[in-house]
């Protein structure tokens, strides 16, 4: 380095206060020597308090900020391209959601389907949905208890290609599990009228009694989010559902500590989603632990 | 304390508390939007780019492990999306050399009016705070980089070696050559250095 280059960086580093007192004897001896460098010293300080100031941020500037963050969790469903990707990825998987109860001391069921393997089928009529499905069911005794104190009722997704049905709720006897061999199809039809069969699809032992715990740790989370809308969301309704892959990138990430995302997680939906505010809590398929959310545009 | 503050701030934000991290935006916003606006010379664009960064930060907090300051790691969050928005707009006005230099009317520079100074001379200063500002945007993207961290933003070599991931000594000599740059932008504009030399001519 030629000593104009040392004396550059010494001249800038003197503007910021940086020199030691060595340097600052180097600096001093140079340009006492060198008056191209004395020039350049003089010019650099005029730059320096010249230099623009911090300017006022512009008005409006904090709540246009906040009002993207609201936005970012509850919000109303659909926008239409979002709305309709969700039911799709819904009706690919041939979900039909089992169930049930809300009236009379019935318990309520919570259903999920783990699984794909139901080809790219969108028209996820029950019956469709029922002849898709493998044949793996939960047994659910142990859970019911529990279940029954906590009623809640659940969306089936039975949608149409358009996806812009809403969901259907209902209310159905819970079946025993000694009643349940293989494919298990509740008896909507007689129970609820006219509402449309479902079927009850779970992924092995245990799951059932995982999903009410995650539903219950979204409505706590939701509880204690300070979302400012949340109180707009109707948390008797809920659905659990795999996560897919487009919706894994999105996640916003609570906690980590559970090993980190691996595609086995549940979207716990809160709310309806077919209008109204919901919103998309993401759980560890393991535990029903809450470990993020899925922002809803 | 004011760590503390900010901690606390950052794990209830974590929780999903948006009037915790609303705090956090105020104590920010002034400095984020400065960035932006002397990075892109557009108040629309460093609005737009300053808005972003903070929900960027919202959506991205759970990331934020406090390895360092989370005003740290909101300015490298906004740095690097300035950047990424020049590089953009390099790219999509490479065909149209026209640059349109936001006239800045929201300026509000402490404009202490120099007593010794005539009208001329402050005419002067004026003329040379605005050959400046659009000096910074003709100096390339590194050296607008850290002149606007450490003149603006007021960063030290430490805080901007954080921000950038840069040794301290790397710093100091690269802020040396952007001044140096920004010399040589407004001498390449003619008559400014007629304003400094007279500007500094008063001086003793």
């Amino acid at each position: 380095m030629c000593d104009c280059d040392q004396a550059l960086e010494w001249i800038s580093a003197a503007l910021d206060g940086a020199l030691t007192p060595e340097e600052q004897r180097g600096l001093d001896a140079h340009l006492a020597a060198c008056a191209e460098c004395r020039a350049l010293a003089k010019e650099l300080r005029q730059l320096q308090k010249e230099m623009p100031g911090e300017a006022e941020v512009p008005a409006g500037f904090h709540q246009a900020v906040m009002d993207r963050i609201a936005a970012e969790q509850v919000v109303p469903f659909p926008p239409k391209k979002r709305g309709n990707r969700t039911w799709r990825s819904w009706a690919a998987l041939a979900a039909v959601f089992a169930v049930v109860a809300a009236g009379g001391g019935m318990a309520a069921r919570l259903g999920y389907f783990a699984g794909g393997g139901s080809g790219n089928s969108t028209a996820a009529a029950p019956q469709a949905a029922a002849d898709a499905v493998p044949s793996a069911y939960a047994d659910v005794s142990e859970d019911e208890r529990q279940a029954e104190r906590q009623p809640f009722a659940i969306m089936e997704s039975a949608m149409d290609r358009a996806g812009t049905e809403s969901a259907a709720v209902s209310a159905a006897p819970a079946p025993e599990p000694a009643e349940a061999p293989g494919l298990e199809k509740n008896s909507v039809g007689a129970a609820g009228g006219d509402l449309p069969a479902q079927y009850r699809q779970t992924a092995g032992s245990g799951a059932d009694g995982l999903e009410q715990a995650a539903v219950d740790n979204s409505r706590t989370w939701l509880a204690a989010s300070g979302l400012d809308r949340k109180n707009a969301v109707d948390t008797e309704q809920a659905a659990v559902d795999a996560i897919d892959e487009t919706e894994l990138a999105d996640v916003i990430w609570e906690d980590r500590t559970s090993g980190g995302p691996d595609g086995s997680e549940w979207v716990v939906t809160l709310g309806d989603p077919a209008g109204h505010d919901c919103v998309r809590v993401v759980c560890d398929s393991g535990t029903g632990k809450v470990l993020g959310y899925l922002p809803v545009e | 304390m004011r760590m503390a503050t900010e901690q606390e701030l950052v794990k209830r934000a974590k929780r999903g508390d948006p009037d915790a991290f609303g705090q956090l935006v105020t104590d920010n916003e002034k400095r984020i939007y400065n960035l932006a606006l002397r990075m892109t010379g557009s108040p629309e664009d460093a609005a737009e780019l300053a808005q972003e960064a903070f929900l960027n930060a919202w959506r991205g907090l759970h990331r934020f492990q406090g390895e360092s300051s989370f005003a740290t790691w909101l300015y490298r969050l906004a740095s690097n999306a300035c950047i990424d928005f020049l590089r953009r707009e390099k790219r999509r006005r490479s065909l149209s050399m026209t640059v349109s230099l936001d006239d800045e009317t929201c300026e509000r520079q402490a404009e202490l009016p120099d007593q010794r100074s005539t009208p001329e001379q402050h005419l002067e200063r004026q003329e040379l705070r605005r050959a400046i500002r659009d000096g910074l945007q003709r100096l390339s993207e590194e050296h607008r980089q850290v002149l606007v961290m450490r003149e603006v933003s007021g960063l030290s070599y430490a805080e901007i070696g954080q921000v950038l991931e840069l040794e301290p000594g790397t710093v100091k000599s690269r802020i040396a050559r952007a001044r140096l740059a920004l010399r040589k932008a407004l001498e390449s504009e003619g008559n400014l250095l007629d304003g400094i030399a007279s500007v500094r001519g008063k001086g003793p």
